[in-house]
């Protein structure tokens, strides 16, 4: 997942949490601030887990406590995203 | 019978049995024999190390280990302290020294897979290789402390409520009665084991009836809560008892396919206690689950505490749940006037086996009916009291006559029906856990040394649940200052205790003492929530913010 993506999904994930509108998500804001406590916060990693084969700490949400820092943490974790570009044929095949 | 150890043992079968299951899905099983066997075994090694009559600490996770470990203490009449266990590399380790002090534990029991992390405490694992029929059963009298649950482990007043075989065999007999002429055969449920619900509402209460229990982990739980519902599905569980929050986050979580699997026909008793009860916890969950079979008359609402071993009264089988209304402002007048278009308030059902008694809080004479007061309880179930503190137990269990209980909770009865209204005692309540202020300003102090008193307290959002605030002393200061102060505070109480948090900076001498040193804590709440205070700096949860704004 490119990192904007992974912005995205976790913003819309935090939000359905916590019954807000994801625009409302400041991502530069501690979620403590909107009210995430420990049970959005494993809520959180179980999404985490079932989505992007990742599995986290429990303190996940407040290691890194902002969707800023949680995209960064995560996109250091995940593997690098696969191009599409199809890789141009070696010239001087028969 | 006058002990728990007999009663139980005359229901040993190797056809019943404590299924746990992990949060991989696996299951590990013990049959009754084979629990007794090694609860003996492990009696003899506590009774060959000298630790008769002594308390011990036990600090397990969520497991069978934890039974073992907890019978071998009662079959060796060993106080038991179950207790949660410390996350590593947290601060807790501080609080178990003081519960090891203030309890005059010995020893610290625990797993196989904790003892290394807790050597720092000489935590053992209990030895259950000897030979369990070298075993003689103990001396034990109704009067003989069982075990000893901690209602607070704050450093400053920790709170051991000693429970003996007396209590703990009234009040589970009690829930038996609850079931009426069919007692249930298989429970399900999640809570810890150092909840008294926990405990005493799905462990003992499992091994008194002589039922099958099934059960998994408090996290396991939260993190997915269909699991708790597939334990009654796959295992065809009759009882299940948890506090509101359970039923609402199964509600709120678990999704459509995930329904269409369930089958909750066989549940005929759903216990819900330990926090207050909101009415459409039960309507929303009935609405949810009546696809997968799930019938009204399964709640069973009820009101306990630790102090009187978990419940004091309780709704019986097949009753359904009682709610009625009552008009908001005569509430808080401490007038309960039933309105039809007031405010629901779930019955907590009677009075059974105990006496109940409620009395105004400021003159402790017997309010009359229809009157809101604190509720006080008297009866076997009243356990002897706090461990080493006999002014506190004096205050608290000896109150009237001198055998009253006093449950620091308001409310009144109605066509014999008891209904829980508030709270005059300081605890928090948060998704059915205890949070005491005490715990909450310690982690204050602890965030900032520089800053001064603090007074946390809980306030009642518009949707029913239950905040925490804390009001902070600090210096004067420039706003930055200020601002780094509460974010090092609000950081500090969330990641300790996973809470959101309210906070209000105000100047030294603002939170307020009586004469003789004491938080006037229900003060400072008076005063936030009718904008009484000056503050230097606020950093509010939105609903609580609304909560002011509706203040006149």
């Amino acid at each position: 997942m490119p990192p904007h993506d992974l912005r995205r999904w976790l913003t819309e994930k935090v939000a359905d949490h916590l019954r807000m509108p994801p625009a409302d998500i400041d991502p530069a804001v501690k979620l403590r601030t909107y009210g995430m406590e420990s049970i959005h916060a494993i809520t959180l990693c179980v999404d985490i887990e079932e989505t992007l084969g990742l599995l986290v700490d429990p303190t996940l949400a407040y290691d890194h406590p902002t969707i800023d820092a949680l995209t960064a943490h995560l996109s250091e974790l995940l593997p690098p995203p696969q191009t599409n570009t199809p890789r141009p044929l070696p010239t001087g095949t028969p | 019978m006058s002990d728990f150890v007999s009663h139980m043992r005359n229901h040993l079968s190797d056809d019943r049995e404590l299924v746990f299951v992990r949060d991989n899905g696996e299951t590990t099983r013990l049959t009754f024999a084979e629990l007794d066997r090694r609860a003996r075994a492990g009696a003899v090694w506590l009774t060959e190390r000298g630790m008769t009559d002594h308390p011990a600490l036990l600090l397990y996770p969520a497991g069978l280990d934890f039974t073992v470990a907890f019978l071998a203490c009662l079959y060796a009449r060993v106080p038991a302290i179950p207790a949660p266990l410390p996350e590593t590399g947290t601060s807790h380790s501080g609080r178990v020294r003081t519960l090891l002090d203030d309890a005059g534990a010995r020893m610290v029991l625990t797993d196989s897979a904790h003892v290394t992390a807790l050597s720092d405490l000489s935590a053992c694992v209990i030895d259950t290789g000897s030979d369990p029929d070298t075993w003689t059963p103990p001396v034990l009298s109704a009067d003989t402390i069982a075990y000893l649950q901690y209602t607070s482990g704050s450093t400053s007043e920790p709170r051991g409520v000693e429970i003996s075989h007396g209590n703990l065999l009234h009040n589970l007999e009690l829930f038996r009665a609850l079931s009426g002429a069919e007692p249930p055969r298989r429970l399900a449920g999640w809570l810890p084991h150092y909840h008294d619900m926990g405990l005493v509402g799905l462990q003992l209460q499992a091994l008194y009836l002589g039922a099958d229990l099934v059960f998994m982990s408090p996290i396991a739980f939260v993190a997915r809560p269909v699991r708790w519902l597939q334990l009654i599905t796959r295992y065809g569980a009759d009882w299940t008892v948890s506090p509101d929050f359970g039923y609402a986050w199964c509600t709120r979580r678990i999704t459509d396919e995930q329904l269409a699997e369930l089958d909750l026909s066989t549940l005929t008793m759903a216990l819900s206690g330990a926090e207050p009860i909101k009415a459409a916890t039960f309507t929303d969950f009935e609405r949810r689950f009546a696809p997968a079979g799930f019938r009204p008359t399964t709640w069973n609402p009820g009101y306990g505490l630790a102090e009187c071993t978990l419940m004091v009264t309780c709704t019986p089988r097949g009753q359904g749940v009682t709610v009625r209304s009552f008009d908001p402002s005569a509430l808080e007048r401490h007038q309960a006037i039933p309105d039809p278009d007031g405010v629901p308030l779930v019955a907590c059902g009677p009075a059974l086996g105990l006496d109940l008694r409620i009395v105004s809080p400021e003159n402790s004479t017997p309010v009359p009916d229809g009157g809101i007061g604190e509720i006080w309880v008297s009866g076997p179930s009243v356990a002897l009291g706090y461990r080493g503190r006999p002014e506190e137990t004096r205050a608290t269990f000896r109150a009237g006559d001198g055998h009253w209980l006093r449950t620091g909770d308001l409310g009144f009865l109605l066509d014999g029906r008891l209904y829980v209204t508030g709270r005059i005692k300081d605890v928090i309540i948060v998704n059915g856990r205890n949070l005491y202020p005490q715990d909450l300003e310690e982690a204050a102090a602890r965030a900032n040394l520089t800053a001064g008193r603090s007074a946390a307290f809980g306030v009642r959002r518009p949707d029913g649940g239950e905040h925490v605030v804390l009001i902070q002393e600090v210096r004067r200061g420039h706003s930055g200052a200020l601002g780094e102060t509460a974010d090092q505070v609000m950081d500090a109480v969330a990641r300790e205790f996973g809470i959101p948090l309210s906070l209000m900076l105000v100047p030294r001498g603002a939170v307020r003492q009586t004469t003789s040193g004491k938080l006037r804590r229900r003060h400072m709440r008076e005063l936030f929530l009718g904008g009484g205070l000056t503050p230097l700096h606020t950093e509010l949860e939105p609903a609580v913010n609304t909560l002011l704004a509706t203040v006149p």
